[in-house]
């Protein structure tokens, strides 16, 4: 199995509801 | 990053899966800290996935590389980046691991 494309991981903050 | 810790889900936080994207809900706390959610992209979704509070950092990051075309040293620099993420809004915590004796 190929593998997957790596992008770096995010975590992202979304104010607010 | 301490390669043999072992990290698991905060129980105060729930995950939604909402148009393809992985959203981190604090609930159970106080509103000043209920005022935002976390979006994880596709690769921090996977990680996530992944503490368990069985699996260590280094056997997570095996089974990652076997998965994405990832060099070892760039995983290993973004991992520990989440983690602190993570960490610093209490989204994991460190478990404690019982070791069996060794003699």
């Amino acid at each position: 199995t190929p593998k997957k494309p790596y992008t770096s991981p995010q975590l992202y903050r979304v104010p607010l509801q | 990053m301490n390669p043999t810790a072992v990290y698991a889900k905060h129980p105060d936080y729930v995950q939604r899966d909402v148009a393809g994207e992985c959203i981190l809900v604090p609930v159970r706390r106080s509103l000043t800290d209920a005022n935002s959610i976390y979006v994880l992209n596709e690769t921090g979704a996977a990680l996530w996935q992944r503490f368990d509070g069985a699996h260590t950092v280094e056997n997570i990051c095996t089974s990652f590389m076997d998965e994405y075309d990832v060099a070892p040293s760039q995983l290993h620099q973004d991992v520990d980046t989440l983690l602190a993420d993570l960490l610093s809004i209490q989204a994991i915590q460190e478990v404690a691991v019982a070791h069996g004796p060794t003699g």
